[in-house]
């Protein structure tokens, strides 16, 4: 895996470089300023696989680079892990905002570094069979050809608010059991979305799954989101719990903002989205749970369609 | 928990000075940080110095800040915890102090105990 590591701290970077290579990754180019960091993506003959950000450096800070790396063509969805010791709520919400995949804490631990990295190389080699599948069914047709994967989350194309499904249970590890009770979780379901899905071509699918996105976005534009699309047309929405959203005025915002595509779906024969938000939800502070176990009670409380009317506690209702 | 085992257990075979550990690959990170601890204590000294002083005050305390910064973020790593925790402490408290935007004076009373407890156990690393 070629790797770049940037941290203004050469002392750091001393550490950090052995112990790449004590997990085998000899590939390891370490930079100590975000514009090197540029700098040496734009002369890399091959592409990075993975970086590692610190976040606090002089100049342009480790969020904004992520940022600027996730502009870059080719990097939108290359795994990025912040490396740092900031570990408040603020500087974790920012990195994941921004793209971050993963957040790992300073002092080092090798164990959890290598977890982390055995992650990234996962995540890669599924990327990586993806593609090679889809190339091969190329191959064998004259028409374009996209591959989804319906029950997959997928990054959508042009959502610049949305970030891949992993990196959401990422950011939930991150902020911890402590910190998780204070965050609510709210589902968004296409209700008709594995119909459109058997009626339309993957590109359709794509295409309308981005038409939900944009009407997401639009009705959540004044909150602090975290937003995925989490696959089966499901899209999951994070925030710190401190904001009193109208869930019912909410959706049927997303609704009229679909269907102002209503046209278009009529020309290629396909139904116009349905759509449907679920109970907020938030962890219970006594509850036992894993983290990330807001995610699915959020998605499953949208796709069964319980109605908006009250929060809803995952573990014992407080 | 597990996390946990390992971080100690790389800072105990370290302080044993344990070539032959797993960890053994940090030694030169290990040494590169100690030949630097002396520099580190005299910077820390003169940046308190600043900090005492009216007119560069804040410079003194950003640049106390900085500093704690980058020890806490690899000593534990290294097998200095002691060293790690009382950085972090320090860079906390001026943190929380611009937070609450405390007069400088107030700000380097705060940090007098746990800069000073640092001081003592970057001193220790060089014994």
């Amino acid at each position: 895996m070629k790797i770049l590591a940037v941290d203004d701290d050469p002392v750091f970077l001393s550490v950090l470089e052995p112990m790449l290579r004590s997990f085998g990754q000899n590939d390891v180019t370490v930079v100590n300023s975000a514009d090197d960091a540029l700098d040496m993506i734009s002369q890399s003959k091959t592409a990075f696989d993975c970086f590692l950000l610190d976040i606090q450096m002089p100049g342009t800070n480790g969020i904004a680079l992520c940022q600027k790396i996730r502009r870059i063509s080719g990097y939108q969805r290359t795994p990025i892990v912040m490396v740092t010791s900031l570990s408040d709520r603020v500087s974790i919400d920012d990195a994941f905002a921004h793209g971050a995949t993963d957040y790992v804490t300073k002092p080092l631990d090798g164990l959890e570094l290598r977890a982390r990295l055995g992650m990234v190389e996962r995540l890669l080699s599924e990327r990586h069979l993806a593609a090679v599948l889809q190339q091969q069914i190329a191959s064998q047709s004259t028409e374009i050809v996209v591959h989804v994967d319906f029950e997959q989350p997928l990054l959508i194309p042009g959502f610049d608010r949305g970030i891949e499904y992993l990196a959401l249970e990422n950011y939930l590890l991150t902020i911890g059991r402590k910190r998780v009770h204070a965050t609510s979780a709210i589902g968004i379901s296409v209700q008709n979305a594995s119909s459109f899905f058997r009626k339309s071509s993957p590109s359709n699918f794509v295409n309308m799954l981005g038409d939900v996105a944009a009407a997401i976005s639009d009705a959540f534009k004044t909150e602090q989101m975290l937003i995925a699309y989490a696959g089966a047309g499901n899209f999951v929405c994070v925030s710190d719990g401190t904001t009193n959203l109208d869930l019912d005025e909410l959706e049927i915002m997303i609704q009229m903002g679909v269907d102002a595509f209503e046209n278009i779906y009529a020309m290629d024969n396909l139904p116009p989205p349905c759509i449907r938000i679920g109970q907020s939800v938030r962890s219970s502070f006594f509850g036992l749970i894993n983290p990330t176990s807001i995610l699915n009670r959020a998605i499953s409380l949208s796709a069964s369609g319980t109605s908006p009317l009250k929060l809803a506690y995952t573990g014992s209702v407080v | 928990m597990t996390a946990a085992i390992s971080r100690n257990q790389a800072v105990t075979n370290l302080s044993n000075g344990d070539e032959a550990s797993e960890y053994a690959f940090l030694a030169p990170a290990r040494a590169r940080f100690r030949a630097l601890t002396v520099d580190r204590i005299l910077e820390l000294e003169a940046y308190r110095q600043l900090a005492t002083q009216e007119a560069t005050a804040d410079a003194g305390l950003t640049a106390i800040r900085d500093l704690t910064h980058k020890i806490r973020g690899v000593a534990a790593t290294l097998g200095f915890p002691e060293a790690g925790d009382l950085a972090a402490l320090v860079e906390q408290k001026i943190i929380d102090s611009f937070a609450a935007k405390l007069p400088p004076t107030d700000a380097i009373q705060l940090i007098a105990e746990p800069l000073e407890a640092l001081l003592s156990a970057m001193e220790a690393i060089l014994e």
